[in-house]
This record gives C-alpha cells, sequence and structure tokens, in this order.
C-alpha cells in the first residue's frame, strides 16, 4: 500500500474516487471543488492536495489535504492541514488508521478533521485527535437581530476600517469573499477584529458558519450586529463550534454535528477555520467516513 | 506451552473479539480484511505495534496487510528487531 500525492494531472481521478465516496454531490461539483482547492494551493506555491492511496490491485482510496498558514490570531504562523473527504474503497477501510498515520507523517504541522463520520470520529480520537469544543452553538437570527450590540460596529471590505486592517487579514478577508463567503470586520472593544462566515444550510434552511473570530466573547457581544447584517443578505442562523450557548441570544446547543478534530498545537479560545473544506466543498458533502 | 513473541498484541485481539462476542479466531483467519474487526480494531493494534513492539508505521516498506492473521502478525514481530514487552 502506498500514498501517491494528488497533483493536477490526478485531477479526474480524484474527482472520480470524490464522487464515489461522496455521491451526494454530483460529480460535476467535486470537479469544480478539486479545481477551487487546486487554483489555492498553487497560488501558496505547492502542488499537491493530499494523497491517493494505491495498492499493486488498484487505487484503494483518497484524501484531500488542505494546507493552509494560521497568521490572523497565530503567532507566530503555523501550518495546519485540514483532513478532508477521507474514502477507503468498501473492503479497504481497515487500512484507515495507517493511511492516516502516513497521512501525518509531518509531525511539526497541526491537523484538522472538521466531518468527520461518528466512527472517524472515535478513530481520530484514538490516535491522538482532540474535539476542541463540546458542539455546535446555533444561533437563530430572527431574535438575534433584536439584540442590541452596545459599542460594536460591523464594516464590510470596501469601507475606510478596511484600509486600517494589516495587509495580510485584507487579503485573508478577499479571499475568502472571492470564494463566496461573509468576509467583515468587526469593530469590538476599541480595535478592528476580521470575522469570516462560509455559507451553509441546516435543514435547508441557509445559514452561515463562523471560520474565523477572535473569540466567542465578540460573537456573543457582537450577535445583534450581526444578525442583522446576515439577516439582510439572506441568512436564517448563524454557527460555530463552542462548548455552552450560554450568553447568546436565543440558541441551540447541538452536540450531534461533528466536532471540530484537531492534532497538534491549537488554540481553543480563536476560531480559525479559513481555507478549509467548509469553503472550498459544497456543505452535502461534507461527511468523512471510515 | 507457546510462546508468542506477539503476546501483548495478541491479547488485545482477543479481548476485542471477546467484547464483541465473535469468539476465537484461528492462527490463519483473516481478521481484518475479512470485516470480522473493523478500523477502530486496527486501530487499537497498530498503535500498540507502534508503541510496544517500536514498528514504524510511517515506513513505506510495512505491509498492513501482515496484521491481518495472528500467523502473519507474530512472524512479523518476530522478525523485528529491539526489545519486546515482557
Amino acid at each position: 500500500m502506498k500514498l501517491r500525492p494528488i497533483t493536477r494531472d490526478d485531477s479526474a481521478l480524484a474527482t472520480s474516487l470524490l464522487a464515489e465516496g461522496f455521491p451526494a454531490l454530483a460529480e460535476t461539483t467535486w470537479k469544480d471543488s478539486v479545481t477551487r482547492i487546486f487554483d489555492y494551493v498553487e497560488r501558496r506555491g505547492e502542488h499537491a492536495i493530499g494523497s491517493i492511496v494505491t495498492a499493486s490491485r488498484g487505487d484503494l482510496g483518497i484524501c484531500l489535504a488542505i494546507p493552509a498558514e494560521r497568521h490572523a490570531f497565530a503567532q507566530p504562523p503555523s501550518t495546519i492541514f485540514n483532513l478532508a473527504c477521507f474514502y477507503m474503497r468498501p473492503g479497504e477501510e481497515w487500512r484507515t488508521p495507517l493511511v492516516l498515520k502516513r497521512l501525518m507523517a509531518q509531525t511539526t504541522a497541526t491537523y484538522l478533521d472538521l466531518t468527520a463520520s461518528p466512527v472517524m470520529r472515535e478513530l481520530n480520537r484514538k490516535i491522538g485527535f482532540v474535539d476542541q469544543a463540546g458542539g455546535m452553538v446555533i444561533v437563530p437570527l430572527l431574535p438575534a437581530a433584536l439584540r442590541p450590540s452596545p459599542h460594536v460596529r460591523i464594516h464590510t471590505l470596501g469601507s475606510a476600517a478596511a484600509a486600517q486592517l494589516d495587509t495580510r487579514l485584507r487579503d485573508l478577508l478577499a479571499a475568502h469573499k472571492a470564494l463566496g463567503c461573509v468576509a467583515l470586520i468587526v469593530e469590538w472593544q476599541a480595535a478592528l477584529h476580521p470575522v469570516i462566515l462560509a455559507p451553509g444550510r441546516r435543514k435547508g434552511v441557509a445559514g452561515a458558519r463562523v471560520i474565523l473570530a477572535p473569540s466567542r466573547a465578540l460573537l456573543r457581544d457582537a450577535a445583534g450586529a450581526l444578525a442583522r447584517h446576515l439577516l439582510a443578505r439572506g441568512y436564517l442562523f448563524m454557527d460555530f463550534d463552542g462548548d455552552s450557548k450560554d450568553g447568546f441570544p436565543p440558541s441551540l446547543f447541538w452536540t450531534r454535528s461533528p466536532p471540530v478534530q484537531v492534532l497538534g498545537a491549537h488554540d481553543a479560545e480563536t476560531i480559525d477555520l479559513t481555507f478549509s473544506e467548509l469553503v472550498f466543498i459544497p456543505p452535502a458533502g461534507l461527511l468523512n467516513g471510515a | 506451552m507457546t510462546q508468542y513473541a506477539s503476546a501483548s498484541v495478541r491479547e488485545t485481539i482477543l479481548q476485542i473479539l471477546a467484547e464483541r462476542k465473535l469468539g476465537p479466531a484461528g492462527e490463519h483467519d483473516p481478521l481484518f480484511s475479512s470485516g470480522l474487526l473493523d478500523s477502530l480494531a486496527a486501530t487499537e493494534v497498530l498503535i500498540q505495534l507502534e508503541s510496544e513492539y517500536g514498528v514504524d508505521l510511517s515506513d513505506e516498506d510495512f505491509d498492513i496487510s501482515r496484521i491481518d492473521t495472528l500467523h502473519s502478525l507474530e512472524e512479523m514481530i518476530e522478525a523485528q528487531p529491539g526489545p519486546r514487552p515482557g
């Protein structure tokens, strides 16, 4: 059994394996997602987006490993890999732990799994991943919009406030806006903070998941202002991983969603899931199996 | 009585089989490729091989099919240099 890096030349094979493993998304959708990830990775000067698992009898499976640099809140910046869309063909699932061990041979990096199936979550925990939070806080935006957010202002990328942000943060916001996310600058506690939300759906209802925020305290204090901004753009809920819904507007605390699982150094206070599968792959395909 | 180099990991496998009420396995019965045991059980075995027997799982030459039967597991551990758990 070998792992072969997925390069641009393997796009068709990768698309085919992903469509086979995750049929909830059409092959054309997978093709678009694979192209988007390659475009991003190649802009970073890299060429691989994960690995195809092979053996003498053929291809056994696939795992995307999307690299990203964490610099918004991490000092010094660190490298992470989002392990996404893990699929082993029927009968080959038992090879999963060895594939993961090989994929994670770069010991200095941090690894993230955001959409693991229940079996995969357990397997991840056995090899050292930890759950970053106990569940998902889901904030319905209609009641939240009635809540005041004193001393909080929301700015968009085109505003004068954006010019005051560090160039790298501005670029991070712009890149995610181009990928279809809501990219904002939140004025809170007399400072400007980048906040990014990725479009998603729950039970067919449109919402947005927080993928970048300096703290959940900001989300709590800015919930009213964020709700008003998001409602005006057609989103009906906002969600993010957390340990409690205390202090938020009337919310749900959902423990059945896949937790953010992390292996390696991480700061549980901040939320940084930028350049992850949440921005490259439409939600219906986001469930890693084992 | 047979002394197995793989006694510790063998015990883990037999314990998992017992917990899942699957009964004992023969020396040459496929454990994983047959679907008898799943990826979570394979994880337990691999972690034990790494931590107790010093098996380098990142080595591309490590062949996972060698953990598929108790017999091949024993052969692999016999061939492994270094100390073994007592």
